[in-house]
């Protein structure tokens, strides 16, 4: 103990010498905020580039759950942008007579579907009436069109998939203006057949199929498909036409819901026009 | 006469209050400060003790931060010079060494000896001040210019005190 204090007095003008200039440089950062900030941001650079290194490590052992958030979020921006897209691709129909479509659009996830129930399939949406969702109304997805409402209740509704051989819906080949029927077969969830198709027509592997408007259904233009096949055995009047629908109903996750304002005026014009022939 | 440690006082209080009287504000060129304090404390006695040294050179600098504003620099220069002081005394020991307890001023070695001894000191000051000030090395030549040119101004002051100061202790 001695020992200490004396290497200490021998010392004492070297220590003394610390401590004033210990003393002096405190002053200096107390009293004059640029030093001081100064002190701090190179301090900060030094912690900061640490803290840097250690995070990359760390985030290293981390990929796995990183990679698993990464893919979540992908996949619902990606759902966000296709809705968007698919509002702005419907908002901007212009028919060719001025006939601007009055719609609204309801998303709806879809909760139940089936693809391989012979000729019947029905798809479940998670909207119904209290979202505004009615019979009869179009149910279209990301790529291509689904089907058409059955039946509604307070907050689910129950969808014909166009795999549904109940269900015909009246398209246009893109490229000649064409119209024909769209009829599933049973046989195939991504196969379709084009029906009433005239002989004389020309028709390509690869053309663009969409729904032609009539019967005031689907929205015009909507995408139905691209013909995958096109055969004709001598004595038919018309065309076998194989169509690879747009929608893969597999993965159908998403659907909107379609509500044309149009549909009740044109309905019973359509069926009075009729009714009186 | 006033003798002894009296004298040192009074040079030194001297020397502050004409620091912070006028010296404070004879700024040459923009460039050129006056430091004249540190004459008191380099003309203090060659064999004072090393912690006394030190606590002078620590109140003599908080004075002068008291008057400046700037914390804690002044103290940091004058206790680093009061501590150099000491070992360079030893490396210019002029021929016969020190008389005892002998005040470093003009009569040791006359001009030449004085400005081997004070214009280093001068220029450690100097340089110790005028880097805490920029803090850092952004603008290197201008503080290196600063130190130069005031380091120069100071002694030049200091001599003309030390030729005032002769005369008048004759």
């Amino acid at each position: 103990m001695y020992r200490i204090f004396k290497f200490l007095y021998s010392y004492r003008a070297f220590i003394l010498f610390i401590a004033l200039e210990l003393l002096a440089m405190i002053l200096i950062y107390r009293f004059n905020s640029f030093q001081g900030s100064s002190f701090f941001h190179t301090s900060n650079r030094l912690t900061g580039n640490f803290y840097q290194s250690k995070a990359d490590i760390q985030d290293y052992f981390e990929l796995k759950e990183m990679n698993k958030d990464l893919l979540q979020e992908n996949a619902r921006l990606r759902e966000e942008l296709k809705a968007k897209e698919l509002r702005l691709y419907l908002s901007e129909r212009n028919k060719p007579e001025g006939f601007l479509p009055n719609i609204d659009i309801i998303e709806a996830k879809v909760i139940n579907n089936t693809i391989n129930h012979f000729a019947n399939n029905y798809i479940t949406l998670n909207k119904g009436k209290e979202d505004g969702v009615q019979e009869g109304m179009s149910v279209l997805g990301s790529n291509g069109i689904v089907g058409i409402v059955k039946s509604v209740s307070d907050h689910f509704s129950v969808v014909y998939s166009i795999l549904n051989s109940k269900l015909m819906v009246s398209c246009r080949l893109n490229n000649s203006g064409d119209i024909a029927t769209l009829r599933w077969d049973g046989q195939n969830y991504q196969i379709s057949k084009l029906d009433f198709l005239p002989r004389h027509v020309t028709v390509h592997k690869g053309d663009t199929v969409s729904t032609s408007g009539f019967n005031a259904v689907f929205p015009e233009g909507s995408f139905v498909g691209v013909v995958e096949s096109v055969t004709s055995s001598q004595g038919d009047m018309f065309l076998d036409i194989d169509v690879r629908l747009g929608t893969d109903f597999s993965q159908l996750n998403q659907a909107y819901i379609i509500r044309d304002f149009n549909k009740p005026e044109l309905d019973s014009l359509q069926n009075k026009s009729m009714r009186n022939d | 006469m006033i003798k002894g440690p009296v004298l040192h006082i009074v040079i030194i209080i001297s020397l502050l209050i004409f620091q912070v009287a006028i010296g404070q504000n004879l700024i040459l060129f923009n460039s050129a400060f006056c430091f004249v304090y540190i004459l008191g404390l380099l003309m203090l006695p060659v064999d004072l003790n090393d912690v006394p040294a030190l606590l002078i050179g620590f109140f003599v600098g908080i004075s002068m931060d008291l008057f400046y504003n700037t914390g804690g620099m002044h103290i940091a220069a004058a206790v680093f010079v009061m501590f150099i002081r000491r070992h360079w005394l030893n490396l210019v020991t002029p021929q016969g060494g020190y008389d005892m307890g002998v005040s470093p001023s003009l009569e040791i070695g006359g001009i030449i000896w004085f400005v081997g001894y004070a214009l280093p000191l001068i220029v450690v000051h100097h340089a110790v001040l005028f880097f805490l000030e920029s803090y850092g090395f952004n603008a290197f030549w201008f503080t290196l210019k600063k130190v130069l040119f005031s380091s120069i101004f100071t002694f030049v002051l200091s001599w003309i005190f030390l030729i005032l100061f002769k005369k008048s202790s004759r």
